[in-house]
């Protein structure tokens, strides 16, 4: 991590709530870099974000945290390695009513480090949906490869589940500096 | 060398072979011997939830320590002992340590047990034992009138009022123990996930260890609880956290968390009724070790940390 930058990274397929996650968080409204989204069977809306979502939060002594949405799309995985650099701590978000969300999250947690490089933490929306996937099959799938990383039920709609993830990253983030210090 | 007796008790025929092909490597490792035997002879069973349901109801209700092999996307079974099938044989072994081990225990935990059944863990210790039944697809209830609660034996989810839930999340419902229900619950009473029936019922049982968590005993998280859905504390995230990078003993885990006691042990007894620890004799479930990152470059961040939690009102 380069002195003085903190920066958390929220990354996932398209449609799960990145850019309203850090609506949700930033001080003031994420820049983005929407396009159309010329993918409407994968996911029916109407812009989706190709480089990247902007948001920061600035601290009383005058540092900043900085947001960083990645697209969601596989074509754009370089961006993931860009933006994943130096980051602090990696939020996961996932949608479980997409039919392949457990290939998604292997596919996110590997690219970014599967929580060995920084922390990562694991939300996963509309687990409520019909047909979706339970949550315990997110959790099941990352304890069959020996990972224990936090997966929660969540809507990022609700700020208080977006600082749930936060706050978790933080705790993971508080240890490894505790034992490091 | 000792020799301790296993049965199959109902699992699918490619995880029975399975099995029963590890049963021989492992055999006369580490100075115990595991011998197969008929269900009436043994001390240990091992059932799945694609197995022969004559043969595991018939064994549903055992006091006997009972693994359960659960498959693909199934929900784990809320039991102390498990196995993803398919398993490896590092898998199996590390179980059958543990249960070695707490059938060495038996005559203190036992009295343990006794002692507190009359009182504070009386429904706790009743969905431990549906825990290690085999689903039949019936519901359990505890309580009476508004106040009940209906459990399916599946362990998917529990059926309470919308009441009974708050005081669930709030504070000790105090409940009897489970028994077959003869009807359905109300049409008005909701459909929430056992996970957090098990979560609230141990957290505000005691604020001592429950009678079945080993106080000398390393820990380890299986996996997170769902704070998403059990609104999480501070307090709670960081010994999650804790419990992720390393095993811990609970006098380590007070230690390292500088959380009291009475935090740790309450922590302890809901992850272990919620399935979700691991005592860290269980083999790693799969060829990536365990844990999560380590921070090499995230010394000094504490300034940066509290700050962040400041603005974001993230108070503890």
């Amino acid at each position: 991590m380069v002195e003085g930058e903190f920066k958390i990274v929220f990354t996932g397929p398209m449609g799960a709530g990145k850019t309203t996650a850090i609506a949700a968080i930033s001080d003031e409204p994420p820049v983005s870099t929407d396009v159309v989204n010329n993918d409407r069977v994968a996911f029916d809306k109407e812009l989706t974000t190709a480089g990247l979502d902007y948001g920061h939060i600035a601290l009383a002594d005058g540092a900043a945290v900085r947001l960083y949405g990645t697209p969601g799309q596989l074509r754009f995985r370089f961006m993931w390695d860009i933006l994943g650099n130096n980051a602090a701590g990696i939020i996961l978000l996932l949608d479980a009513s997409q039919a392949d969300a457990l290939v998604q999250l292997d596919a996110f947690v590997d690219a970014f480090g599967a929580g060995k490089r920084s922390p990562i933490v694991v939300g996963v929306g509309r687990a409520a949906a019909a047909g979706a996937l339970p949550l315990d099959a997110f959790a099941q799938r990352l304890e069959s490869r020996g990972l224990t990383l936090p997966v929660f039920g969540v809507d990022v709609r609700r700020r208080d589940d977006v600082l749930l993830l936060v706050d978790t990253l933080l705790c993971l983030l508080e240890l490894g500096d505790r034992r490091t210090a | 060398m000792r020799t301790r007796r296993i049965a199959v008790a109902g699992l699918a025929d490619d995880a029975s072979q399975a099995f029963r092909s590890m049963l021989k490597i492992l055999d006369g490792r580490g100075g115990l011997s595991w011998s197969l035997v008929a269900p009436e002879d043994a001390e240990v069973l091992i059932a799945g939830t694609h197995g022969d349901e004559l043969v595991a109801r018939r064994w549903a209700k055992t006091d006997k320590p009972l693994v359960a092999v659960y498959e693909g996307a199934a929900a784990r079974p809320m039991t102390p002992y498990t196995l993803h099938h398919p398993f490896r044989v590092m898998q199996l072994l590390g179980v059958l340590d543990d249960i070695d081990q707490a059938l060495g225990g038996t005559a203190q935990d036992t009295a343990r047990g006794r002692s507190a059944a009359g009182t504070l863990w009386t429904f706790a210790e009743s969905l431990r034992l549906l825990a290690r039944s085999s689903a039949g697809g019936n519901l359990h209830v505890a309580g009476e009138g508004a106040q009940r609660v209906f459990v399916r034996d599946d362990l998917s989810v529990y059926h309470a009022g919308a009441d009974t839930v708050r005081r669930l999340v709030g504070h000790s419902l105090e409940l009897p123990a489970l028994r077959l229900a003869s009807e359905g619950p109300p049409a008005d009473f909701v459909c929430r996930p056992v996970f957090e029936l098990a979560w609230f019922t141990a957290w505000h049982a005691s604020d001592a260890l429950a009678p079945w968590v080993d106080a000398n005993a390393l820990y380890r998280l299986r996996r997170w609880p769902d704070f998403g859905l059990l609104r999480g504390t501070r307090e709670q995230l960081a010994l999650a956290a804790l419990l992720t990078h390393a095993s811990h003993s609970r006098a380590q885990l007070i230690q390292s968390s500088r959380q009291p006691a009475a935090n740790v042990d309450r922590f302890l007894n809901a992850c272990a009724l919620a399935g979700v620890l691991a005592s860290a004799g269980e083999a790693a479930p799969a060829a990536e070790p365990a844990g999560t990152f380590i921070a090499a470059s995230a010394a000094r961040l504490g300034g940066l940390i509290r700050g962040l939690r400041s603005r974001l009102g993230l108070t503890s």
